[in-house]
């Protein structure tokens, strides 16, 4: 069974700011999720220089990336066992060819997978 | 019950313009939600709400409930959007759920107080409607400022 990493970092994310391990967490913060001005960078180029974006709706993007990581990875390595290959490679190799012809096809492959 | 499982050199390159076209997808959409509202904010109801109208997003449900459950101002604009006809109607719909229960006014100053820099612009804007609801040049007032 896939344990998804990003369900035991959500307990602790009170401990944003403290670099200690907490007893109420596994991980650290900044181990499961993407780095918040990075994910905040991405956000405001889709949007409008006027436009703002409140500090929670970021923190739930980082959570819905970390788990979106998960289920991709995931969902290839099923893939993978089922066809008894041990390397998540031959994925690659198509999804790259898709990026080249169009973008929005590529985000839907992964969808799909 | 997982064999040992190795991955390729280029599965984190992949990975990382698929996260960025994923977090550009979905600002998107929550932004047009937000449009779609009169609001200039983007808030995390707005993300929710698209993960939940959008099919393909069915493996990020587990995750908001948990988020976003004791937000409750997200039942109220959830029935503003089912109300959606004319703004008037939203207008209204909105007013009411403020003026009939004091603690979504509470959670919507909550919410406010956390966002610094719209904190002026937000305030306004629910007094406005609180104050006359039904006065669209009052509105329009409160949403140039």
């Amino acid at each position: 069974m896939f344990n998804a990493p990003a369900s035991p970092c959500g307990s602790g994310r009170g401990n944003h700011e403290s670099s200690e391990h907490s007893p109420r967490s596994y991980f650290r913060e900044q181990d499961c999720f993407l780095p918040i001005a990075n994910i905040s960078c991405i956000m405001k180029k889709m949007l409008p220089s006027n436009r703002k974006i409140a500090k929670d709706a970021k923190e739930t993007l980082q959570e819905c990336v970390s788990e979106f990581i998960s289920f991709v990875t995931c969902e290839v390595s099923d893939k993978c066992q089922g066809e008894k290959r041990k390397t998540i490679n031959d994925d690659c190799n198509r999804t790259v060819t898709v990026l080249k012809k169009e973008e929005g096809a590529f985000i839907m492959l992964f969808f799909h997978l | 019950m997982f064999t040992k499982q190795m991955i390729s050199s280029e599965i984190p390159m992949l990975m990382s313009k698929a996260c960025e076209i994923f977090i550009q997808e979905l600002t998107f959409r929550a932004w047009m939600h937000a449009e779609k509202n009169n609001k200039s904010i983007v808030q995390p109801c707005d993300v929710a709400k698209v993960i939940m109208q959008t099919d393909t997003m069915n493996f990020l449900t587990e995750i908001i409930p948990n988020n976003l459950g004791d937000f409750s101002v997200f039942d109220a604009k959830e029935e503003n959007i089912a109300n959606i006809a004319e703004e008037n109607e939203v207008s209204l719909s909105f007013t009411a759920g403020f003026m009939g229960n004091p603690m979504m006014k509470m959670d919507s100053e909550e919410n406010a107080g956390n966002i610094v820099e719209g904190n002026q612009a937000t305030l306004p804007y629910t007094s406005g409607f609180m104050g006359n609801p039904m006065n669209m040049m009052n509105m329009d007032n409160v949403r140039m400022k």
